[in-house]
């Protein structure tokens, strides 16, 4: 037999009429109910609990010992007077650990370096916290002297050393790296439209309300981007969990409107390289 | 169009298309409800006929089916029918002739894109409009996965390599 005609045959699977019954009861027995978006809440409120647990932890102070040795020193560039940003750990956004050896023998032996007066801080301003001894000793180094933020007594630093310490914790390490997120923003969907027109495929049209949940989304991750910039350092895991959790909301979101299998690839690629950078920017501040 | 019209003229071509999609009589019926209670909440736009509608469901839900399996199995908010593993049962209708039985096998180790154009061009014999609206693709590209899917089926029927002795001299 022709092979059209052994297929068109295959179109006489006979109607099995107790599949067709069950279906049809189940789908009239069968009571709305908003379990998946529960279930979703649950979710990010364990999320958000986690992530406030990973916040808490870090600031436990470790346990003292007797060795005044300094195990590190982390700084934080830019702060304000009466405004200490920097925390123990790099672990937090614009948060750098120091690795300068002069930086460390000033802290080892400050009384060497500058004098106890009276003072104000300079429009200079940098944080530090040294971990000496496993306590931490917090900081602010200005170009006209320093502040321990713990005790509040203040010093002048006269010397070339202080100089030098105060030129290498004011130093800007940072480049912005998430300048480069809206270029790959840009490069990836321009690689995709021409792929879908190479395809001569019809890119997907999410509906109004996904917008607006992208849009929510994305006003979401910019603000919390908004707090690490201008308000304080925040701890870089939480950060990517927010990345993580945007891409899968994407993601999720998009494939529902996605009508074949190429766009869906396309679109997962896609989805996946922003998130991926993200995640590096996130790392690399 | 009331409901119970729809499923009374949907239910097997849909059932159908499914089974012959994942191979497995309990994941089509999971996969058929699901596309039916999705047709029964009523989110029809009115941007394609219902029938095309109803089609895209079902091969979304497909497609969601082989996604999850092979990629993010470990993601939450699973539906039970998508935890499920996939076993190849094949229909008492289809083992009752042997030479349907190698057909259908056949169309089995057809990747996806292949079979599901075959079974809505060749089984089901729905026009490439038709199949272009459903799938979403151009006719042109229709036309040309179709003529692949072909010669691919073609080829596993008169090849050794998969165990199938089926001649294709009838085929050609």
């Amino acid at each position: 037999m022709d092979l059209n005609n052994r297929l068109k045959e295959l179109n006489n699977l006979p109607e099995d009429q107790a599949v067709k019954a069950r279906i049809y009861e189940h789908i009239h027995h069968k009571k709305r109910h908003g379990l998946p978006l529960w279930q979703e809440s649950v979710l990010l409120l364990t999320i958000a609990m986690i992530t406030l647990f990973l916040i808490l932890i870090p600031q436990n102070s470790p346990p003292q010992t007797a060795d005044q040795s300094i195990q590190a020193i982390y700084k934080h560039f830019g702060g304000k007077e009466g405004k200490f940003l920097a925390r123990s750990s790099s672990l937090y956004i614009s948060i750098k650990k120091v690795e300068d050896t002069i930086v460390y023998s000033f802290f080892e032996d400050l009384t060497q370096y500058v004098e106890k007066a009276d003072g104000k801080l300079g429009s200079y301003i940098a944080d530090v916290v040294v971990v000496k001894g496993h306590r931490e000793e917090r900081y602010q180094i200005s170009d006209t002297g320093m502040l321990n933020v713990d005790t509040g007594q203040f010093f002048v630093g006269n010397s070339d050393m202080y100089d030098k310490v105060f030129q290498t914790l004011y130093s800007v390490e940072t480049i912005p790296w998430i300048f480069i997120l809206p270029l790959i923003v840009i490069a990836v969907n321009i690689c995709s439209t021409y792929y879908y027109k190479r395809l001569n495929l019809q890119g997907s049209k999410p509906s109004k309300h996904v917008w607006w949940v992208l849009v929510f989304g994305l006003v979401i991750i910019s603000s919390v981007f908004a707090w690490a910039i201008w308000v304080g350092p925040l701890y870089k895991p939480l950060m990517i969990t927010f990345a993580l959790l945007y891409g899968f909301i994407f993601w999720n979101f998009i494939i529902r409107d996605v009508q074949t299998y190429s766009i869906y690839k396309v679109e997962t690629i896609k989805i996946s390289i922003i998130s991926a950078i993200l995640i590096l920017i996130i790392m690399l501040y | 169009m009331e409901f119970e019209e729809l499923y009374e003229q949907y239910f097997q071509c849909i059932y159908q298309f499914i089974y012959y999609m994942v191979s497995d009589p309990v994941l089509a019926e999971d996969l058929t409800q699901e596309t039916f209670i999705r047709v029964y909440k009523g989110q029809f736009r009115n941007e394609a006929a219902m029938g095309t509608y109803i089609r895209r469901i079902a091969r979304n839900l497909v497609y969601d089916t082989y996604r999850k399996k092979a990629l993010i199995k470990w993601l939450p908010f699973q539906r039970e029918h998508e935890k499920r593993e996939t076993k190849y049962v094949p229909h008492d209708w289809i083992v009752q002739s042997e030479e349907r039985r190698l057909l259908y096998e056949a169309i089995q180790l057809l990747k996806p894109e292949y079979r599901e154009v075959l079974i809505y061009r060749k089984i089901e014999e729905l026009n490439l409009a038709e199949t272009s609206e459903i799938l979403g693709l151009s006719t042109v590209k229709i036309a040309n996965t179709q003529r692949n899917a072909m010669k691919a089926l073609e080829k596993i029927l008169g090849g050794d390599e998969y165990g199938f002795k089926q001649s294709t001299e009838g085929t050609q």
